[in-house]
Formats: C-alpha cells, structure tokens, sequence
C-alpha cells in the first residue's frame, strides 16, 4: 500500500531545498556565532581582572597628580566592571567579523563529488604551503563549530525539559528525554553544519593566501596564471590573516579549555 | 529538510543568546517599529548575572523586630531575610514561584508576608530546597543544578542561569536580588560593633573638597592600628595605595557584594588572595585623604554603594571569631513535615536556624556621635 506521506515528505524537502542558499549561510554564521559568545563568557571575569588590576595601578599614580584625582573617585567597581564586558564585547564583535563575513560566501550548488574534489584539493594545497592562516581557521572554526553545538544542545535541554514537565511529562521522563534530544540535537548541529562551517574557512583561507585564487576575473587569473601581470597582493600568504587569528586564536582556546563539556551529556 | 532545521535552531539560538543577535534584534524591531526582548548587550555575560539587577534599598526590614542574634547571622536566616526583602519588592510571576516552594514545602502562604515570621519561613523555605538539592542557590531549579553537576561546575547562580532558557529570566533575577541581600545580611563588622561613627553613609559637605558629596560609606573612629577583619569570606580584588583612598582592600564576596575598608596603615593581604570571614586584612590608619584616624567602611550591591548599617545585626566581629560556629540548632515543629527528612535536618543544622533566638532585640548602631574624622 503506498503511503501518501512520502511524496508530501519529498515536496516539503524541495520546498526547503530552494531556500538554502539563505538559510544555510545564515545557520553556519549563528553556530559560529553561539560558539564564539560562549567562549567570550568564558574570558569576561578574567578580564575583569586584568582591568581591576590597571585601575588599581593607575589610582596608585593619579592620585599624585592634584588635577588627576577625581578620576580615582570617578572610575569604581561599577566602571571598572562596564569597561572590561564591553572589552570583551569589542573582542567576540572582532571575532564575529573575522570568522562571520567569510561564512557568507558558503555556496553549495556543485554536486557531492566536487566537494570532495574541494576537500582534497584544499587539503594537498594546505599540505604544500601550510600558511599560518590555512592552519589555523579551520581548526578555529571547527572549535567554534563545536562549542556552538554544545551550548545550542544545553538550550535545547533547558527550554525542552520546562516544557514537558508543565503538565506534559513527569520529571522522571522529561529530564531524561530532554537531555536525549539535547544530544542529538548537538550531534545534528555538528554534522550538518559544522563541517560546511570548517570547509568554508579552508575555502576562505585558501583564496587569501593564493593570490590566483583572490583574482577576480577569469582575465585576471589568465595575466596572473602567464606572468604578464603581477600578483596586487602585498602581503607574502605567510602573514595574511594574522591579526584576525590572533584575535580569535585566544577565544578558541578558551572555548576547548572551558566551553566543551562533552562528557556532561553522560553523567 | 533536516538541514533548515539544524539552521533554525541555530538562528534561535544566536537571536536569544548573544549579543550579535540582540543588535539585530534590535534593528528589526527599531525598522518594524516593535518591541524586542533582547537585554542590553553587557548583560549577555554569565558574570554579570548580579550586576545587571538595581538593589532598591531594603528599608521595610528595619521596620521589623529584629531577630536577637547575639553571633553572626548564619548563612540560612540571612538569605531568608535578602528572600524576604526581595519578595516584598518582586513582581507577581516572582511571587508566584515563591509560593509554589513554600507549598511544596508546606509553609503557610499567608505567613510569608508576616514581618516577624516571613524572613524566617524564608530561611526554612530556602533550608529544605537546600536539603533536596545540596546548595541554597539551586533553589532556582533542580534541573539546573542537575546539568551544573553534569557540567562538573559549581552550583552558582550564574552557572544555573546558563543551563535554563531565556522564559526563566524572571527567576533569575529575583534569585539573584535574594542572594546578593541575603549575603550583605551576613556581614560581620570590620571593627568592634560598639564602634563610635564619626561620619555617616549619605550626602554630606565634604570636609576638604568643600562640596556636597556622596559619602559612600561609614567612617568607624578607630585608633591607628586597630586590627580590621573581614566581614564574609572573599577574595581580595585590590589591596594597594593612593592619595586618595590611602592604604585600601577591597573584598569581593562573591553574588555581588563587595567590601571595601580604607585609610589603612599596614595592609596585611594581597591581591588575588582569598580569605575567610573574620580573617585580619588590615591595620587602621590615616593615610589617603583623611583628616584623623578612622577606617572607611563600605559596602557595595551590584556596584551600588549600601549604607553598611542596613544590613548591620547584633554581631560582632568578637563573636564571629571567638564563636564561629552558630548555637545548637533546633527546629521549627510547627514548619517540619510529618516524617523529617534527614537531609532536611542536616541543612537546617548548617545554616544554623534557631527559632529559639528569634524573638530577641537587635541593638541599634549608634549613629548620634558627633563627626570626629572625616575622609573623602
């Protein structure tokens, strides 16, 4: 007996397919998102710290200075505290816009097996000139990739369990389960988007540091590819990327450090 | 299909949950001309769970017979009265859940108001959730402090509010009031508490500024080297000098409250140390902008300087360190359940809840003293 759900299950499928250029770019970019927010949570109080620290020494030296005194009494706990969130707000913005604004570009029209192609073309190039930014956004994003995963998965676990146990399942049921469908969730949100997220970092990386790649014409590439024309970029590919890597590199390892409690989801 | 679902959740996720989605939430709402939900953009830092509340001034509770503890008050009785001055102030969704835990524990609704009984069913209220989850702060949800242990985290506000979606805000919030009150009630005194005042917490002609100012703490009339201890256990956030403050320790005590005591001669701790309550930090001086030996004796709630005697009780820095543990505990037969809980029992011990010293007098502070030596 033929099922009626099939076809309709394959018309919504479609119906969804032909928005993916929107909706795929923008999932990858809120992952990224998430999981550079969550290692930004991780570095406020540290550099609460820092701040506290500076403002201690310079009171030490305003309070020299006749002129400069009221800034002692002007700059307390609650302004120390406003200045270093909003530096670390300045610094996941920064992060954002370094790891982000590539995500835009992800394009998935090519068949499978062009991305595979992708992949081990990528990969051969990353293993010839491994340039400090080939190496490290990847590895960057795919962290990112996987601690927005899990903080996505713990939301999931905390708005499903207070919905099942407000009169649709008792506690017993509810903690567990949510916690079942948090785990999923988490293992659907990285398999699906975070490799993309990954191979469109690679993606960016290598059009960056190959100057051919960064050429926007096919003229261009074909001046470029016969020597008749120089490459414009400046920058030799070993230092291309530098300051966006050493803006997101200390996030990351804050986020491997303090945001990937995978193991939580079986205890 | 599966795909635009992974993406929707991940859309969801950024638009509540961080700041980026809370400036396009934002924008949208500013186009459309709607209202948004999305919390200021400092406030989407788990550190800042006590920072972003307003502390209104619990000023009802000294209109209330003050409990005669003659010790330090313990940890339980104190969050019972922060419980209580933020349930009189919190809104009716606050209250709600309130009396949704006293019945759970079988507390008289109508008793929770009462000015004598309230801020100690609080205690009693907040003992037994202890009693079922192991920490007075997941009392906001045991599901929290299930994933906070899963997490192998602390059982810490800020690390509870991570675990629960943004609809629990409410909660929250009005835990995060509870708990910053709760923790200034259990202050000690820095010095002996019959200590002369010489200038009070409020506005004031500054003695050499020569201007109306803020006096954001209260200057005790000690002689230069009085030992000066700390009021709650903590870590010390600073402890340097300037021309201003002089020789000066701040304690952050944690939940948003922090310490400060200023003009000292000798400083006896550094900065990152932790130290407990009743611990020695200082020796009073007069260094800074001073005018004659005293100490500068602050108290902050969520960056909010607090007259220090609001949340002062009968004890002394003297009891605290000669008898850190509080009195044998007994329990309140009325309150108890059929068949108490021994892991009720054990709470109620620790924090310390005696009915049996309730109905004492709290002595006043004595505020009458002439202005002997003034500071910033």
């Amino acid at each position: 007996m033929a099922t009626p759900s099939a076809p309709a299950l394959t018309r919504i499928s479609s119906f969804f397919g032909y928005f993916r250029w929107l909706f795929m770019p923008l999932g990858l970019m809120a992952l990224i998102a998430v999981g550079v927010h969550a290692a930004a949570d991780t570095v406020d109080d540290r550099l609460l710290w820092l701040v506290q620290g500076l403002d201690a020494w310079m009171d030490g030296h305003f309070a020299r200075v006749d002129a400069l005194q009221r800034w002692v009494d002007r700059i307390g706990s609650r302004e120390t505290t406003l200045i270093a969130r909003a530096l670390t707000l300045v610094w996941e913005l920064l992060a954002d816009g370094v790891l982000l604004l590539p995500l835009l570009g992800y394009r998935e029209a090519a068949p499978s097996a062009f991305k595979r192609e992708t992949w081990r073309t990528l990969l051969q190039r990353l293993n010839q000139q491994p340039t400090p930014m080939r190496l490290i956004r990847p590895i960057v994003t795919g962290i990112f990739a996987l601690a927005g995963a899990y903080a996505i998965a713990r939301m999931v676990d905390g708005a499903l369990f207070i919905s099942l146990r407000a009169g649709v399942a008792p506690d017993a049921i509810a903690q567990p389960l949510a916690r079942a469908i948090a785990f999923l969730a988490f293992l659907h949100v990285s398999i699906a988007l975070g490799w993309r997220a990954v191979l469109r970092a690679l993606q960016h990386a290598d059009s960056a540091c190959t100057p051919v790649a960064a050429a926007a014409t096919a003229a261009e590439r074909l001046a470029l590819l016969s020597g008749q024309k120089k490459p414009t970029r400046a920058k030799s590919p070993w230092t291309v990327g530098l300051v966006g890597s050493a803006i997101a590199v200390p996030l990351a390892l804050a986020a491997l450090l303090d945001a990937l409690p995978l193991w939580s989801f079986f205890r | 299909m599966f795909d635009f679902f992974a993406a929707a959740v991940c859309l969801w996720a950024a638009a509540y949950h961080t700041p980026p989605g809370a400036l396009v939430l934002g924008a949208i709402a500013k186009l459309t001309d709607t209202r948004t939900n999305a919390r200021p953009l400092l406030a989407y830092y788990s550190g800042g769970v006590y920072e972003s509340q307003t502390i209104d001034t619990p000023a009802e509770l000294l209109d209330l017979p003050q409990p005669g503890l003659l010790a330090a008050i313990p940890q339980g009785p104190a969050i019972g009265r922060g419980v209580f001055a933020t349930l009189k102030k919190g809104t009716v969704e606050q209250r709600k859940l309130a009396n949704a835990l006293a019945t759970r524990y079988s507390i008289d609704l109508s008793l929770l108001d009462d000015p004598s009984r309230g801020p100690e069913l609080c205690g009693v209220m907040i003992a037994r959730a202890q009693a079922d989850l192991g920490s007075e702060d997941a009392a906001v949800a045991d599901f929290a402090a299930q994933r906070a242990r899963s997490e192998n985290r602390a059982l810490e506000l800020q690390v509870l509010a991570q675990q629960l979606p943004p609809s629990e805000r409410a909660a929250v919030d009005s835990a995060s009031r509870a708990l910053t009150l709760g923790t200034a009630y259990a202050l000690a005194w820095p010095v002996p508490s019959r200590t002369r005042v010489s200038s009070p917490f409020g506005y004031r002609d500054h003695p050499t500024l020569g201007r109306q100012q803020l006096h954001t703490g209260v200057d005790l009339a000690v002689a230069e080297g009085t030992e000066v201890h700390a009021t709650s256990g903590g870590v010390v956030r600073r402890a340097s000098e300037d021309g201003v403050n002089g020789r000066v320790v701040i304690i952050d005590h944690g939940r948003g409250v922090s310490t400060a005591y200023c003009h000292n001669s000798r400083l006896r701790v550094v900065t990152g140390q932790t130290i407990n309550a009743g611990d020695v930090i200082s020796d009073s001086g007069n260094t800074g902008r001073s005018t004659g030996p005293h100490l500068h004796y602050q108290l902050e709630l969520a960056h909010q300087a607090m007259d220090p005697f609001l949340f002062k009780s009968a004890h002394s820095v003297d009891a605290l360190v000669l008898a850190p543990k509080p009195p044998p505990p007994a329990i309140v037969p009325a309150v108890l359940p059929k068949r108490p809980n021994p892991k009720l029992l054990d709470a109620l011990k620790v924090s310390g809840l005696d009915p049996t010293v309730v109905d004492g007098g709290l002595h006043e502070p004595d505020r009458q003293s002439p202005p002997h030596a003034t500071e910033f």
